[in-house]
């Protein structure tokens, strides 16, 4: 028996586990995603009639200001805007004609090592206003490319994910960019975001971020069930544990933080806002140190409730991993 | 819009039955982007990829009058990959295995237990088994493992279509290999 063999094999199984993924992964087996392009199709003279030119490439430059939309809060499960989250959250306003669509670089969230980047479109949806979870947008594809441009110190960003949504009847997305570097501080770095539809038609956006970063790292080299918890790192909208251990195969899971008023906080990769990393870490090979990453933006509820909340770091008291709680202030 | 552009499948399936050749343009139409991007993510050759399509809607025309099945797509999908998968075996007979990349079934491979190596191919137990691996997982996991070794789609692919970061699915990946090699593993023993 080969590989081959058992992809034969595989590839005869019932297929209502093909449906079931292809709806997953896909949207339906009954063709939306195909209709997607139906309507993309119907809108391309309209939008072609209205742009005289098309901007196959091209670089935008431009300052930013401070943000105080709410709406775009509240989207993210976020009540209460006066923190220090406001200022990390800066308006782009940068527009593009990607192929033939416009795209516009809405708002843009600064943390160390993370960048949020909400984009619209013009692309029509017939979709009540929320998160689209279950299905994909075909018909624009961003790149996620992004880095500290124009000087010699360059960083790559790591394309975390994307998430859908509809706002007032247009396709909006939602990207999260991860800097795994953890020297590097996106604070005040030039920042750049490659943004391409299906026929590669590209538009590059560009600007200066200007947040003062902050973070905290608090050591911890505690054996927990078999794994040692190196540390746990704060920064505004995440939190990091680095975990390591011996064994083979192994587990990092978090079951809950605390706050200083005693509130005990869940985490859910389920509740269809931003991009999440797992609630659970796996790591192998003995001493490979692993990090499981945490969105503190709107990751976190109280039990059995879908209000997620912005979590400010200071006020997690201590964290729950593997069945043991650790005190952290 | 939809329904404007594209037939629904009972109608192809019934062009089909007829014996009209606008079936082979109906599914084309609805189903040939889907159809070709599979192939892509099995076959490295673009040629190949487009020669296993056409070899699908060959293998339409003969066979959907009589199967009518229940989820066209679905169907239509699974020819793809089996036509694929022809393809790919032929091609790495031809090479000897040299330079034809075929990463996700060399990950698979990975799950065969040492003590299977050997054992003649069997289709049928093997797919038995199969199901009874994928009817035990979360339907999540099911969607991670069938994404990436169904339908041969990237870990950066998944992670974007599930919303989930790459190390997550990396991660779910590496478990499911380890529990599908145990699973194919106890069921020998």
């Amino acid at each position: 028996m080969n590989g081959l063999n058992l992809s034969k094999a595989l590839s005869d199984i019932d297929l209502r586990y093909v449906e079931e993924t292809d709806e997953k992964l896909n949207g339906t087996m009954s063709g939306n995603a195909e209709g997607n392009k139906a309507r993309r199709r119907f809108l391309r003279p309209a939008l072609l009639a209205a742009c005289l030119v098309v901007l196959l490439a091209g670089t935008l430059v431009a300052g930013a200001k401070v943000l105080k939309d709410s709406r775009f809060l509240e989207m993210l499960g976020i009540k209460d805007p006066s923190n220090d989250l406001e200022k990390a959250v800066i308006t782009k306003d940068l527009t593009a004609k990607v192929g033939d669509m416009t795209v516009t670089v809405e708002n843009i969230i600064v943390d160390k090592h993370i960048i949020y980047a909400e984009i619209s479109t013009d692309y029509a949806l017939d979709k009540p206003d929320g998160w689209i979870t279950g299905e994909t947008g075909g018909h624009l594809e961003i790149s996620g490319e992004a880095g500290n441009v124009l000087d010699e110190h360059s960083y790559p960003g790591y394309m975390q994910g994307v998430s859908r949504f509809c706002k007032d009847g247009k396709q909006w997305y939602w990207y999260v960019i991860e800097y795994m570097d953890e020297n590097v501080d996106l604070g005040h770095a030039k920042m750049q975001l490659t943004v391409k539809d299906t026929e590669n038609h590209k538009v590059v956006f560009e600007w200066d971020n200007n947040y003062a970063s902050k973070s905290e790292v608090i050591p911890v080299n505690r054996v927990v069930d078999g794994v040692t918890i190196l540390d746990i790192r704060f920064s505004l909208t995440e939190m990091v544990i680095k975990a390591e251990s011996d064994q083979e195969a192994y587990a990092v899971t978090l079951d809950y933080i605390k706050l200083d008023d005693g509130t005990v906080l869940y985490y859910s990769e389920y509740n269809g806002v931003p991009v999440h990393n797992s609630g659970n870490g796996t790591g192998h090979n003995g001493h490979m140190v692993i990090r499981t990453f945490y969105t503190l933006l709107s990751g976190f509820a109280e039990k059995d409730s879908k209000e997620w909340q912005f979590v400010p770091y200071e006020r997690i008291v201590s964290v729950s991993i593997n069945g043991t709680e650790i005190p952290v202030r | 819009m939809l329904k404007e552009d594209f037939l629904s499948d009972n109608q192809i399936i019934e062009l089909f039955c007829d014996g009209s050749e606008s079936a082979l343009e109906a599914v084309s139409k609805k189903y040939g982007a889907v159809m070709l991007r599979l192939a892509r993510n099995v076959l490295p050759d673009e040629q190949d990829a487009e020669e296993c399509v056409n070899d699908t809607y060959l293998n339409a025309w003969q066979a959907v009058p009589a199967a009518k099945p229940s989820n066209l797509k679905a169907y239509l999908l699974q020819s793809v990959r089996n036509a694929a998968l022809e393809r790919l075996r032929s091609s790495r007979a031809k090479k000897r295995g040299g330079g034809v990349t075929v990463s996700s079934f060399e990950e698979l491979e990975e799950c065969i237990p040492d003590s299977r190596r050997e054992e003649p191919d069997d289709n049928e137990k093997l797919r038995l088994q199969l199901e009874s691996f994928l009817a035990g997982l979360s339907a999540e996991k099911r969607t991670i493992f069938l994404g990436r070794f169904w339908f041969s789609y990237s870990v950066t692919e998944i992670a974007g279509k599930m919303g989930k970061s790459e190390k997550y699915i990396s991660n779910q990946l590496y478990n499911l290999k380890k529990k599908l090699r145990k699973h194919l593993d106890r069921k020998e023993g």
